[in-house]
This record gives C-alpha cells, sequence and structure tokens, in this order.
C-alpha cells in the first residue's frame, strides 16, 4: 500500500465548510459510516502471492476472433498465444511455433509447433486448431470485425465473401492445412513477407471445434474462452465490473510474473485515475488530458508515457479541385502548428507528427517531411502562387463526438493565414465516416489511423494505396502502388524496409493528408510494482509486472 | 379502485407501446449506417459490412426491423447489443438492479432527511438556521452533480479514505457517497417543499384547534402537521424515482457504477441501437410503474380524495371538496376546497414560495 501522505485538499476544506453550514442548519450533526475496507489495493504487498490490479473498459469482446480494439487485446493477448508473437519492443518471438520458414514458391509458410503447446485446461494444441480457428475467424456467420486481417491468405477472401451458411467455422481456408499434429502450412495469395507480423493478431490464436461447438459451449467461451496463453480466466467476465485471470499451469513459455492479474472496468478514464489515487487499483491506464499534469506531478516516478502508433491527420481530397493541386495541400499542411496542438490542446498526450508513419514503426523515416513543419509564410507563398481556392471557401468535416478541441487551432490558422472561409460540418461517428467514404468528402477530414502490426507498411497500404478499400483520400499513384509491391513481394520485412522508405517518401512528397499528432499512451502505476512496460501498440504487458521489492 | 387500476395499467401499457415506437424509429432512422460504426474506421469488407447488418437484421425495412423487434419482446427477447454481442435482456439484469438500490438509497436519503430537515426548519421559520437550510438547498439545486460527485470523490474517498470512490465491490458503502451525491437536488426540493406544507399545516385550523384539546406538541406535529404535509411529498417522490432511473447517468458515469445510466450513455456513443431501445423501454416501464403507485399511496393517504370508478373517460376524475375536475393523467389533490392544483403545480408553488 502506498502511504497516504496527502494534505487535505482545498475542495475537502470548501465541502467541509459547505457541510458545517448545512449542519448547523438542521441542528444535527452529521454522522459518517464507518470505512469500509475499500481503502485496501488490491496488492497488500509485494510479498508472495503477487497480484495487482489494472484499470481498463469495458472491451467489446474477449473472444479472440472478435477481439478488434486495444482493451479486448490486453486481455485475449494473455489468454491465448499465436503462432509468432512480438517482444516487448515488437520484433517476432516464436510463439506455439518454434520455426517458420518460407517456402521457395514464395508464398507457402511451414510453421513447426511446439510439441508442448497446451490449453489451460491442459489438453495439447495441435495444428487442426489453427484450421478451424481460422475457419471460423472469416466465416461471416461470426461477422467478426477482424476478419479482413486474413485477407493476404490464399483462401481467405472466398470464405469472407460467402453467403452466410448458418453455421459457424464450417467452411476451411484453403491456405491453411494441418500437415500433421505439429506441422502447418499457411499459403498467401501472392508473396507477401509481413505474414509473420499478421499472424500475431489474436484472431489467428488455435481453438479446437468442441469448445464452441455448441450454442451453451460457445455462450460460455464469449464469457471465459479457452485459451492457450500464460493466463486464463479464473471465472466468468464480470461484465462492466471487472476480469481476473490467473496464471495458466500448463503454458510452456516464461511464465507470468503476477500469480494473478484483475481487470477492473471504467466507464470513465478519470473515475480509474481517481480510484488509483484512493489506492483501490494499481495501474491506470490511458489518463485523460485533465489528469496528466497532476499525475505527473504526484507520481513522477511511476509516471508512465508511452509513444503510440496512432497517427492522427486532416485528409485532403487529393483527386478534387483545389486539393488536386500538391502546392494547395502543402500550403495547408504547413499552416498546422503541430507543436502548439500537442502541448495546449493534447497536454503532452500527444506528440507533433513528423511524418505520415509514427517514428517508432519499423521502415519510418524521420526528417523527410518537410511540409509537417509548420512554416506561415511559405504555406501563404505556396497558397497565393496556386491560386487559392474558389470561392474563398472550403468546407471541412470533423467528428462531433470528439467536440472540436484538436480542429480548432488547425481552422483558425487557416482563416488567419489565407483569410478564407471554412464551412465546417459535423457528423456523428458512423454518419461521418458514411460522410468521407472513399469518394464522398469535398473538403479537408479529420481521422485517424493506427497500425494493425507493427509495421510501417501497416500505415502506408491501407492509406494510399490505390486499391486500399480505406483509402478514401482520392490518391493514387503509380509509383506508391509499385513500392508498396516490392515491400510485400520481399524475401523477408528487413528486405522490403527500402520499399517503404521510399513510399513514404512519395506520400510525403505528394501531401495526400496532413499528419498532425502521433498519439501517446499515458499512465501511471503504483509504487509496489516495477518492470511496467508498455509497448508501441499501446498494449501494456502485464506479464512482466513484478513486485517492487 | 380495481378498475382504476386496470385502466391505468392499459394506459401505461399504450404508453409503452407508443414510447417504444417512437424511440425505435428516431434512433433507428438516425443518419449513418450502425453496421459501419460497429467496423470503425478499418479495412473491413464490404462482405463483412453485411454480414453485420444480415445478423442484427439491419438491412430489412425499419417497419419490419420494429415489428420484429415486438414480436421478440412478447417472447421477452430484446434482442442482441450490436456491440457487445450479448442479449439485451441480460445486460439488463446486471443493469437494472445496480441502479434500482442507487435509486432506493437515493430515495431513503431525500425522505428520511427530506421530512427532518424541512420539518425542523418549518418549526424555526424566520431564524437563523432555517434561512441557512433555504440557502443550502439553493445551492444543492444550483451545483452540477459532476461536481459535487467530484468533489465527494475527492474528499470522502481519496483524502479522507472513509468511503470507496468507484464501482460496487463494497456492497452498501460503494452507493453512499452515489446516493448522497443524486440525492442532493431533489433533496433541496424536498426540504422546502415539507417545509412550506409544513408552515401551512402549523398555522392551520385543524391545528390550533388540536393544541386547543391539549394534545401534546409532538402528536399534533406526528397527526396533523407531518401526515397532511405528506401527500404533495408522496407525489413528489413519484416524480422523482421515475426522474432518478432515467437521470443515473452522471453519477453512475462519475462513480462507475455499472447501471442503467451508463449502459445507455454507452450505447449512445456506440449507435448500439438495440440496446438503447430496450433499455429506454426499462426506464419508461419503472416510471409508468411509480406512477401508478404514487396515485395509489396519494389516494391511501388522502381520503378527500375519491376516484369516481364509473369514469369513462380516459382521464382519471377525482372529487375536490365540493367540486370534481378532470387533471389529465394525474390524480388532482386539494388541500381545501377552492384548492385545487395538480401536485406538480404544488411542489412548483411550495419550492417556490417558501413563505
Amino acid at each position: 500500500m502506498r502511504p497516504h501522505t496527502r494534505p487535505l485538499s482545498i475542495t475537502t476544506m470548501a465541502l467541509w465548510t459547505g457541510l458545517a453550514v448545512f449542519a448547523a442548519a438542521c441542528s444535527d450533526s452529521g454522522s459518517s459510516n464507518p470505512s469500509s475496507d475499500s481503502s485496501s489495493p488490491s496488492s497488500e504487498s509485494p510479498a508472495e502471492p503477487f497480484s495487482f490490479s489494472v484499470s481498463i473498459s469495458e472491451p467489446s469482446s474477449i473472444d479472440p476472433a472478435l477481439t478488434a480494439d486495444i482493451e479486448g487485446g490486453q486481455i485475449t493477448r494473455l489468454l491465448v498465444e499465436t503462432l509468432v508473437t512480438l517482444t516487448p519492443d515488437l520484433q517476432l518471438a516464436p510463439g506455439v511455433a518454434t520455426e517458420w520458414s518460407l517456402g521457395d514458391d514464395g508464398v507457402t509458410w511451414t510453421f513447426l509447433l511446439n510439441p508442448d503447446a497446451a490449453y489451460s485446461d491442459g489438453r495439447p494444441v495441435v495444428a487442426g486448431d489453427f484450421e478451424f480457428a481460422f475457419a471460423r475467424s472469416a466465416d461471416p456467420d461470426l461477422a467478426a470485425v477482424p476478419s479482413y486481417q486474413g485477407l493476404p491468405i490464399a483462401g481467405w477472401a472466398d470464405v469472407l465473401d460467402a453467403e452466410p451458411s448458418g453455421s459457424i467455422g464450417d467452411v476451411p481456408v484453403s491456405g491453411v492445412a494441418a500437415v500433421d499434429d505439429h506441422t502447418l502450412t499457411v499459403t498467401t495469395d501472392g508473396p507477401f513477407a509481413l505474414l509473420p507480423k499478421v499472424l500475431t493478431y489474436p484472431i489467428f490464436a488455435p481453438l479446437p471445434a468442441d469448445f464452441v461447438d455448441t450454442e451453451e459451449s460457445a455462450a460460455a467461451f464469449f464469457d471465459q474462452p479457452i485459451g492457450n496463453g500464460p493466463y486464463m480466466m479464473a471465472e466468468p467476465w464480470q461484465h462492466n465490473e471487472g476480469i481476473t485471470v490467473v496464471r495458466n499451469p500448463h503454458y510452456p513459455g516464461t511464465p507470468g510474473r503476477a500469480d494473478s492479474i484483475e481487470f477492473r472496468i471504467y466507464g470513465d478514464t478519470l473515475t480509474a485515475y481517481k480510484d488509483f489515487e484512493a489506492d483501490a487499483v494499481d495501474i491506470a491506464r490511458t489518463l485523460p488530458p485533465e489528469a496528466i499534469a497532476p499525475a505527473r506531478e504526484a507520481y513522477p516516478d511511476t509516471f508512465v508515457v508511452t509513444h503510440a502508433a496512432l497517427l492522427s491527420y486532416i485528409g485532403f481530397p487529393s483527386n478534387l479541385a483545389p486539393f488536386d493541386n500538391p502546392d494547395i495541400r502543402l500550403a495547408f499542411s504547413l499552416a498546422i502548428d503541430r507543436e502548439a496542438i500537442a502541448d495546449r490542446v493534447f497536454e503532452g498526450t500527444a506528440s507533433p507528427a513528423t511524418g505520415m508513419v509514427p517514428s517508432l514503426a519499423p521502415g519510418a523515416l524521420d526528417g523527410v517531411c518537410d511540409a509537417c513543419n509548420y512554416d506561415p509564410e511559405r504555406a501563404k507563398e505556396l497558397f497565393d502562387g496556386a491560386g487559392g481556392v474558389p470561392g474563398n471557401s472550403i468546407v471541412v468535416y470533423n467528428i462531433s463526438d470528439d467536440g472540436t478541441a484538436s480542429l480548432d487551432p488547425i481552422l483558425n490558422s487557416w482563416r488567419e493565414l489565407f483569410g478564407i472561409k471554412i464551412e465546417v460540418r459535423s457528423f456523428e461517428f458512423s454518419q461521418f465516416l458514411d460522410e468521407t467514404a472513399p469518394g464522398k468528402p469535398i473538403g479537408p477530414f479529420e481521422l485517424s489511423w493506427v497500425w494493425d502490426y507493427p509495421s510501417g507498411y501497416s500505415f502506408l497500404s491501407p492509406l494510399f494505396e490505390s486499391t486500399s478499400g480505406v483509402n478514401n483520400l482520392g490518391y493514387a499513384d503509380a509509383e506508391f502502388d509499385e513500392q508498396m509491391r516490392l515491400a510485400r513481394e520481399a524475401a523477408d520485412e528487413e528486405a522490403g524496409l527500402p520499399y517503404l522508405a521510399e513510399g513514404q517518401r512519395i506520400v510525403e512528397a505528394a501531401m495526400p493528408l496532413a499528419p498532425v499528432t502521433f498519439s501517446d499512451d499515458v499512465g501511471v502505476h503504483s509504487a509496489t510494482l516495477t518492470n511496467v512496460v508498455v509497448d508501441a501498440g499501446a498494449l501494456w504487458r502485464l506479464e512482466l509486472v513484478a513486485p517492487a521489492s | 379502485m380495481t378498475l382504476f387500476v386496470l385502466r391505468r395499467g392499459a394506459g401505461a401499457i399504450a404508453t409503452l407501446l407508443a414510447s417504444t415506437m417512437l424511440v425505435f424509429f428516431i434512433t433507428f432512422a438516425l443518419p449513418g449506417d450502425p453496421a459501419r460504426a460497429i467496423a470503425g474506421h478499418r479495412q473491413v469488407t464490404e462482405s463483412t459490412l453485411s454480414a453485420i447488418r444480415a445478423r442484427y437484421g439491419l438491412d430489412e425495412p425499419l417497419w419490419e426491423q420494429y415489428i420484429g423487434w415486438l414480436g421478440r419482446l412478447l417472447r421477452g427477447d430484446l434482442g442482441e447489443s450490436f456491440v457487445a454481442r450479448r442479449p439485451v435482456t441480460d445486460m439488463m439484469q446486471e443493469a437494472l438492479p445496480v441502479t434500482l438500490t442507487l435509486v432506493a438509497f437515493t430515495v431513503v436519503i431525500e425522505v428520511v432527511l427530506g421530512l427532518i430537515i424541512g420539518a425542523s426548519a418549518a418549526l424555526r421559520r424566520g431564524k437563523r438556521s432555517d434561512n441557512a437550510v433555504l440557502a443550502a438547498c439553493t445551492i444543492g439545486l444550483s451545483v452540477p452533480l459532476f461536481v459535487v460527485g467530484s468533489l465527494a470523490q475527492d474528499s470522502f474517498g481519496i483524502d479522507l479514505r472513509w468511503l470507496p470512490v468507484a464501482g460496487i465491490r463494497n456492497g452498501f458503502f460503494s452507493y453512499v457517497l452515489p446516493a448522497l451525491t443524486l440525492a442532493l437536488p431533489g433533496l433541496a426540493i424536498a426540504v422546502r417543499l415539507v417545509r412550506a406544507e409544513s408552515i401551512t399545516q402549523l398555522c392551520a385550523p385543524h391545528t390550533r384547534t388540536a393544541r386547543g384539546k391539549g394534545i401534546s406538541e409532538s402528536a399534533v406535529l406526528r397527526r396533523h402537521v407531518v401526515r397532511n404535509s405528506s401527500v404533495p411529498f408522496v407525489s413528489f417522490v413519484g416524480l422523482e424515482i421515475g426522474a432518478l432511473v432515467g437521470g443515473a447517468i452522471v453519477v453512475e458515469r462519475v462513480f462507475n457504477l455499472p447501471g442503467v445510466g451508463r449502459a445507455i450513455a454507452q450505447a449512445i456513443s456506440q449507435r448500439d441501437n438495440v440496446t438503447i431501445v430496450g433499455f429506454t423501454m426499462a426506464i419508461i416501464t419503472v416510471y409508468l410503474a411509480v406512477d401508478l403507485v404514487a396515485d395509489l399511496a396519494m389516494i391511501a393517504l388522502d381520503p378527500r380524495i375519491e376516484l369516481l370508478a364509473g369514469a369513462t373517460h380516459r382521464r382519471a376524475r377525482v372529487s375536490c371538496g365540493g367540486g370534481t375536475v378532470v387533471v389529465g393523467r394525474r390524480l388532482c389533490r386539494c388541500t381545501a376546497v377552492d384548492r385545487r392544483t395538480v401536485p406538480g403545480l404544488t411542489i412548483a408553488n411550495r419550492v417556490f414560495d417558501p413563505r
């Protein structure tokens, strides 16, 4: 337990003063309830057994095939282990597969499975479990949002695009084959060097068919998935309250340090931080902006800032006038004071964007994005040189859910510098996505993008490639597409990096979008804990957390 | 009485159906594709979007979706949450007890403290303590709940460590701060209401007569003042319970209570339409039930209110002293022959006319 040394706050004193007035009025002094044991933190001491608690939002799902958000990923990555995993510094490492190799045909990957791999109920993991798990994740009957992850695998799209059959996992993915119990092959449609990284996503975790073959077992699995990861569920998910995981005794890899981890579910990150201040939770993940400065001051030694791979940007409809003129796009980008936005709006929870790809992503280049710097004079020069914008006005699309705090400084800068009128169209998120779908926006729009797997490719290809389903920039460049093809078809990820770099140079010269910030993940943990690591995918590596002493 | 209850029950069902239809059509007809909202800004394929729409029937015409929803409702099935992929009834079974517990604690605080403080202030009418009560009531009505909740957390949870800051892990103690916070505005109204009614009753001829007969002051207060003051108070409590069930969103969010308010707020932000409709229906049901119980309680408390069981008008009729008035769905309360006001107006009069 952290020592309680805080003096009474001004708010407490103010409250007491108010209560005193009220009590005087009632001629009846207020009685107080005795304290509960609520002030005790969950980890009594770092002595054995070791456990701790961590804040989380209600995940949309903890079924590995349905895990589409970071909150769900935080749980499922403890419950399941994929063929290949990622180290905290996001390097590939063996998971269920001890070895993997790419065949001479350039499209067939062979994975040799660890014979000791087992589920938390002791049952061994076999290659056939991957066949079923892949078929289930791709099945339209499951309608899993992250199912697009498997599109590079041969036959995946055929399953995904088929009519629902009414049964989940009944149509195999042709590119996945169990050679024997401990050998699995995965074939891609074309050469794809990044497949091992794609396969680190939880939807590719093993799953025996009989874990979910009846309505009852599927419902039970939804709330208490059985997996092969370092931890297992101690009890079913207590929705909106908490999830507790304990160490999986059958896990063959390095066991998690804590005996158990309790995820406490909060509807609001500020409340989670207050619970942390009250010693009721040991780790408060993702602090809200208003808690950043107080937390940094109160807990300087346990304040955690991690650069996360989330890019916030202003997209331009690059095939529509006046944004089809690269000088106009450059001018609008040069007029954005990114440092001011990061400091004043995000209060330290974001860094100024230095390019299209966060610098921590493999393949990212720093210092090549000339138009990412704030240069109002050059911006004005380019704007005037390009003849301004028709009617001296533009339309800007805003996501209404998060207000306009981050957009306002940008719009004000554009208004003042270029003397233009700006019509802001605000939409609730789902409508915003409709309004800014490819080919629809007629002006700049705010959006953000986070990688699916740690590679610059996971930014560049979806955002800018002409064939991408989410390229709503109207941007198409044959040379860029060629660089992406070469990166995909390189012998391995390392060999593909020069192509990613060249692709980044191409788009940063064209600026079909103006990068604004790279978001950071900010949290704080109890002084009783050490080795609290957050990777660049914003995943808290809780299996590594240890007692401070 | 039975006929009255049956008529009110039928009216409640009609109200429920009409309001659910309204909420359903408004929610589902909002612009924006719920399937796309579920998918977010990902590379999700059109086939996956189609599969999501098919799974939740979103590809059917709106009226067919509503008929389907009504059909399932008759079987006790409120559908599956688009986001959580769980039956809405399961979500409701988890959330409703939390909110009802919070509301119960809140109402107890409002009733007990409202009666004690209100009656005490009336007895000290015009004195410094009475003025302090009125000032405190004004503050209680005007300070936003999230400010009060946040101050309470900082003070009693973080600084003093007396009570838990968030969640429901600590049973009874988990509800103390949220209930006190939620009770504040209602308590302020209750205190002023009881105070004003008590002042009226203290000066009333029947109270003077009781005192003149030598009845002890405590008995006068108990039998004549408090009892007669409680009729509009009961009506207020009925309205308050309904309002609290729907209005606990802020407090549930601040104190992390997994109740109805938090579920609705979350569903709205995620465009989880079926959850919005299901939970809204639950709130309306509670409101209508409490409304009926409050009316019956008023009849029990004040014999001067009598029902014309034979009335064929959809509105309830009541007899007020020498006259009969129709006062909409609500029953009339008559404190005197010439004062025929609906309880809501009575409450408003009392609150804003402290006398």
